[in-house]
């Protein structure tokens, strides 16, 4: 994760090769969006469901995860299907001529991360829910 | 209004209130609309990856790095002894100081919660032991760190120079007016509370401290003329300020004040990952819900909508400025440039308003929405570094509110005070 930036960070610093920049940029923005679904970081809007009582609060959070996935579900899928037609026309890049199913490829691949991390930050919800309800 | 535009719209609003992210609402109501008019879903990747991929919005980590740093580094805490040094002996002082600090550095760091943390977690403390009210302090705060997105340089900005496609530069610089006259009417409100609660004034500092505050201070002052000296004089463009601002902090962090160590990097780079992750998420979501606005002509049916509402640009302007009230209320920034400006594009061409003079009083308009509640970002930090809740500082935050939309008003009617200075550059 951090090897990746870094790496991106160079590059930029010494305005080398926008292209590759711009598509590693692609492959951040996914890991770091997953990373912060872990610890529901992304912006929300809260006010109504925080009134509701614990039992439809976790109904709610499993009814999220289940949007949320359906969403990287058609992200994933055509996602995919795009890669597949660059990796079928052999699409190259303009500037560097790299290939271009894998600057692609981070889509599929950031959604199926996006997917895992937003129910690892559900199933944690539930837990804090549950403890809340108990005490 | 069409189906297409209510379907969209709709479960949008189902989705933010059922507490969706608002990237995964703007992108699954975009989902659930193409898919029940069968519109081309296949295309829906490639339109967000495109708008992920634009060069200009790395600006976006950078600017988040370099708030980061130069708070470690020790610039915000140095600002504040200086103006506390030269303002503190006048009334209201410690109010004055807030907003003094919260400008320099809103002129350093490109996000509105970036400044509110950095000043507010040291200013907000000395203005209770002073004895303002802590709901009124923290909603001081709070509106001059919503002037973090306003005076430049500003993700806020980079993000409405994007999808409007103008240029940055001259955006950055008009900003400058509107912040400057918002930090001036902040301090004359915090002045009046101070008189209103009869609020002791600090010694008066000698001529020597105030010298040593200075030469401490210098380098966090320099850092704005720095920055938007180069952005003016055309030296470097916004992207590359934002990389000369973090070399700077490094700079002042490693080497002259000596806070900082190398150590602290890694850390700081994921932070600033995960802060532009949830950023560019909602711009990837948001483009392709922007994109559908667009081809399914529901952009053009609003404007023509709204058109038909008025027919001089100033009544048109203050319609605006209610929606863009409202709206702020609900999403925030970076999503509300995606949704209302294919709505406003066409509407500025037909009544001849300046894109340049629009994104200064839309991007001032979300400031006010990020201290307006229930959903302000502004208001979350400053609830999270003094522990008063949600209601108290909605209360607090009310006089400072009021100014900042008088502000809003004179900067909407009066376009001179944004494009005077870009007017002066070319």
């Amino acid at each position: 994760m951090a090897n990746v930036l870094s790496r991106y960070f160079l590059n930029v610093s010494l305005s080398m090769t926008e292209e590759l920049t711009t598509n590693l940029f692609a492959y951040a923005i996914f890991i770091g969006a997953s990373l912060l679904a872990r610890e529901k970081g992304h912006l929300g809007f809260s006010l109504l469901t925080d009134y509701l009582p614990p039992k439809l609060q976790i109904i709610i959070a499993i009814l999220i995860g289940c949007l949320t996935t359906v969403f990287f579900a058609v992200l994933f899928w055509f996602g995919l299907e795009m890669v597949m037609q660059q990796y079928e026309y052999q699409q190259k890049t303009p500037a560097l001529g790299l290939d271009e199913w894998i600057m692609g490829l981070s889509v599929p691949l950031g959604s199926f991360l996006c997917v895992l991390r937003f129910w690892e930050g559900c199933i944690l919800e539930i837990k804090t829910i549950r403890g809340r309800m108990k005490s | 209004m069409s189906a297409t535009a209510i379907c969209l719209f709709a479960s949008f609003f189902i989705l933010l209130f059922l507490n969706v992210p608002i990237a995964v609402a703007l992108g699954l109501s975009t989902v659930i609309t193409m898919f029940a008019f069968e519109l081309p879903l296949p295309s829906l990747p490639s339109t967000m990856f495109s708008s992920m991929t634009k060069f200009t919005l790395l600006a976006i980590p950078f600017f988040f790095l370099a708030g980061l740093i130069m708070e470690r580094a020790g610039i915000s805490k140095r600002l504040i002894a200086f103006a506390q040094a030269m303002t503190g002996h006048y009334r209201g002082g410690m109010a004055i100081v807030a907003v003094i600090a919260a400008t320099f550095f809103a002129s350093m760091s490109g996000s509105g919660p970036a400044t509110m943390a950095a000043v507010g977690a040291i200013v907000i403390p000395a203005m209770v032991k002073q004895g303002y009210r802590k709901d009124q302090s923290a909603g001081l705060l709070a509106t001059a760190g919503g002037m973090g997105i306003v005076l430049p340089p500003s993700i806020a900005y980079v993000v409405y120079g994007v999808v409007a496609e103008v240029s940055i530069g001259k955006l950055f610089i008009a900003g400058i007016v509107p912040g400057l006259l918002m930090g001036l009417c902040l301090a004359i409100t915090g002045y009046v509370i101070a008189r209103k609660y009869d609020i002791p004034t600090l010694p008066k500092a000698s001529r020597q401290e105030k010298w040593k505050a200075f030469k401490e201070a210098s380098w966090g002052l320099l850092a704005p003329l720095i920055i938007l000296g180069g952005i003016y004089s055309g030296l470097f463009t916004p992207t590359e300020s934002a990389i000369v601002a973090v070399f700077y902090g490094l700079f002042v962090g490693l080497f002259v004040y000596k806070e900082f160590s190398l150590k602290e990097i890694p850390s700081l780079l994921i932070e600033s990952a995960k802060n532009t992750s949830m950023i560019m998420l909602i711009v990837a979501a948001a483009s392709s819900f922007a994109w559908l606005l667009t081809v399914e002509g529901i952009a053009q049916d609003m404007a023509n909508m709204l058109m038909g509402l008025a027919d001089n640009k100033y009544t048109i302007l203050f319609i605006i400025t209610i929606i863009l009230l409202i709206a702020g209320m609900f999403v925030d920034a970076i999503s509300a440039y995606y949704i209302f400006l294919p709505i406003f594009l066409p509407i500025l061409i037909a009544m001849e308003i300046d894109p340049i003079h629009f994104g200064v009083l839309m991007t001032l308009n979300l400031a006010i929405g990020l201290v307006t509640p229930p959903v302000g970002l502004d208001l979350y930090v400053a609830c999270g570094l003094t522990g008063i809740s949600l209601k108290q500082i909605s209360i607090g935050v009310i006089p400072f509110l009021l100014v900042a939309i008088f502000v809003l008003l004179l900067v909407t009617y009066i376009p001179a005070l944004s494009l005077w200075l870009p007017g002066l550059m070319d």
